[in-house]
């Protein structure tokens, strides 16, 4: 092996009090402030969803009233959609990147802290709203107008989602400008372009996303602001405003921010199918290139939300919307030609990224069947559609979230999470997950409409509705699971080692967890495998 | 860094096509103001990319490089604390809620964020 010691200096020697985390500019404290905090938005959404599924059980529950119904299932989908998927893909990439590069650390270290400091404060301050008079935010995570607009929403609870997402949104676009950056000028000698990692890959595209979409949900923001706080009437029909408008700029926004939501996800079930398959990526140009083939066109399908309002183009935005199936389609034949012929190994991380292909293709299927407008017209604002969307980001992301907590908690903190805990908690979340989620489809095909507290004693709903709850229910479990694991296995502390999945990205070459520097030495870099051209440099396929 | 400005390129002239056949297609002005301002971003960077890879030599393009030849007489240096992004944090929140209960109040703040920023650029140097 022949490596060079690349440690830079440091200033100061590490420490691990409280002001230390909060002076921190490391790219890996930082990673673990944003997993952290989005764990902690996730535990009070999770806990926001249990009560819509407890008030929805029973026809006629009294359990919430109507607005405050509202509030909870818009403060559910905002910290779901702002606060925990999208954050918790930056504050991995945040940990990793770097060290997949060979990077000391990110390019812009103190403005890296500044985006976590905006997502956090911007995240306290939309749930600042619960706090007020007149409670939080309640029309939804879209926030359309008129329904935010001053005339219907008076209360401060919807200005404080305004300026608490706007915060959110500024510190996206900022860390997506420091990935891009690290990605391209700080790569390792020998670490050419298209021997990146996937999932580094994937995160430069989502980076790029944020740079197109994110602008517009700012701007969209401050207009409402402006609407709202200094009589402006860029979305009132009464003074030459549109709603419509609204919504074309929101959904700029929206629909970009879906892939912004999985991008980093399929980077990640990338990395864990290839480790455990004991193989390199199948087809890697192609998951490269189908990554920002996703992108590109997801930046051109925002009307597809609007199909109903008969104001949009429908015959282009569903050829659009279409044809996104095409680089999505290449991606799983990718990860399942990868594990084809594979030594495959089942831990608890490869479990919950098989669970999220499952899932995710109900949830992709599903997509392509309401990018078709006959389709959307009779499912549009149904529970088709919340099946759906939870199926493409809950079973999808949020399996995939899990998958990365259970296969980067080794190198994080150097001890291994309990395999069979792990494995009891998968079989309740996906058990689970698809017993909520699954009725709802049919709950939507039914004619139930979402973003309603309560519904008629009629027909199959019911039922459907208490097996929904029931499944939500199992899903509780599995999330305990997870926490009794950290817990159990936070005692029993056993030594991860450098590399436990004998893994191939630059990451498992550091100690475990890394030193401040990233680095002691680096391998060289031949390839897109590095660590598996170091352990095998006889082989035929090795680079080196 | 070819392959790096290439994204870039690639993206604007993906979104410029998409802005003009959308403009033909659907005759819509939001949409199609907001594909032409995200061509006109991205090609920006995208010129600037191509002024600054004349300036870039990096190792990590050169598929044979080592560390060995990247090493040198200085190795560079990162901060690993500085307090002024928490108070950066604290000082937008200030100016954001400032907004929703008193706009007077936020001008305050946007002061102390200058102050911040200045101070941060000096202490960097």
């Amino acid at each position: 092996m022949s490596a060079a010691a690349v440690a830079p200096r440091v200033i100061a020697p590490e420490r691990h009090d409280l002001l230390s985390w909060i002076t921190t500019t490391d790219h890996k404290r930082i990673g673990i402030l944003y997993m952290g905090t989005t764990l902690f938005f996730m535990a009070v959404a999770g806990l926001l969803a249990m009560a819509i599924r407890t008030q929805l059980a029973r026809p006629g529950e009294t359990l919430i009233g109507p607005h405050a119904y509202n509030q909870i299932f818009t403060l559910h989908g905002t910290a779901m959609i702002f606060l925990v998927i999208a954050p918790f893909g930056l504050g991995l990439a945040n940990y990793l990147i770097p060290l997949q590069i060979g990077a000391p650390d990110m390019a812009f270290p103190r403005l890296n802290a500044t985006s976590f400091w905006m997502f956090l404060f911007g995240g306290l301050i939309v749930f600042a709203g619960a706090a007020t008079s007149e409670g939080a935010a309640a029309a939804g995570w879209t926030s359309y107008v008129p329904l935010s607009e001053i005339t219907v929403a008076s209360g401060l609870g919807q200005d404080l989602w305004i300026v608490g997402i706007a915060l959110v949104s500024v510190a996206s676009i900022l860390t997506s400008l420091n990935f891009v950056t690290t990605a391209f000028i700080l790569r390792a000698p020998g670490m050419t372009m298209w021997r990146l990692p996937i999932f580094t890959w994937e995160m430069i595209a989502t980076a790029l996303l944020i740079f197109m979409a994110f602008p517009s949900l700012t701007a969209t923001l401050l207009l409402l602001f402006v609407d709202r706080r200094f009589g402006g009437h860029a979305f009132d029909p009464a003074f030459g405003g549109s709603p419509v408008l609204y919504q074309h700029l929101f959904w700029f926004f929206g629909h970009p921010e879906v892939y912004v939501l999985i991008l980093p996800f399929f980077g990640i079930v990338s990395e864990i199918i290839s480790t455990f398959s004991g193989r390199p990526m199948f087809g890697y140009t192609g998951m490269v290139l189908a990554a920002f083939a996703i992108a590109g066109l997801s930046m051109g399908v925002w009307a597809h939300h609007m199909f109903t309002t008969g104001a949009v183009n429908n015959p282009f935005f569903s050829f659009v919307s279409f044809l996104i199936a095409v680089p999505t389609g290449i991606k799983f034949f990718n990860w399942i030609c990868t594990m084809w012929g594979g030594a495959i190994r089942y831990p608890t991380a490869m479990l919950y990224a098989v669970g999220f292909l499952v899932n995710f293709l109900v949830g992709g299927v599903t997509g392509v069947m309401v990018a078709s407008p006959p389709v959307d017209f009779q499912a549009q604002d149904s529970y088709f559609v919340v099946a759906h969307f939870h199926y493409t980001i809950g079973g999808g992301s949020l399996f995939a979230l899990l998958a990365a907590l259970y296969f980067w908690w080794p190198k994080v903190y150097g001890w291994m999470l309990d395999e069979r805990l792990g494995k009891i908690g998968f079989a309740f979340t996906f058990i689970g997950f698809n017993v909520t989620f699954m009725p709802m489809f049919f709950m939507g095909l039914f004619g139930m409409p979402r973003r309603i507290y309560t519904y008629a004693n009629a027909g199959a709903l019911p039922a459907l509705n208490i097996v929904a709850t029931a499944g939500s229910y199992l899903m509780l479990i599995g999330a305990l699971l997870f926490v009794v694991n950290v817990i159990v296995s936070a005692r029993r502390r056993v030594p991860a080692g450098n590399n436990p999945w004998d893994a191939t990205t630059l990451e498992w070459a550091t100690t475990s967890p890394p030193p401040e520097h990233n680095f002691e030495a680096l391998p060289p870099i031949r390839s897109s495998r590095p660590l598996w051209d170091l352990a095998h440099p006889r082989s035929p396929e090795s680079s080196s | 860094m070819t392959t790096a400005r290439g994204v870039f390129v690639v993206a604007a002239l993906f979104t410029g096509v998409l802005a003009v056949s959308y403009w033909f297609t659907a005759h819509e002005p939001a949409g199609t103001t907001l594909l032409t301002f995200m061509t006109a971003a991205l090609t920006t960077v995208a010129v600037y990319m191509f002024f600054a890879q004349r300036e870039a030599n990096l190792y990590a393009d050169n598929p044979n490089a080592t560390m060995r030849d990247a090493a040198g007489e200085h190795v560079g240096t990162f901060v690993t604390r500085s307090p002024a992004p928490f108070w950066i944090g604290i000082t937008l929140t200030a100016i954001v809620l400032g907004f929703v209960v008193a706009p007077a109040a936020a001008g305050l703040g946007i002061v102390v964020l200058l102050f911040l920023a200045g101070l941060m650029i000096v202490r960097s140097r």
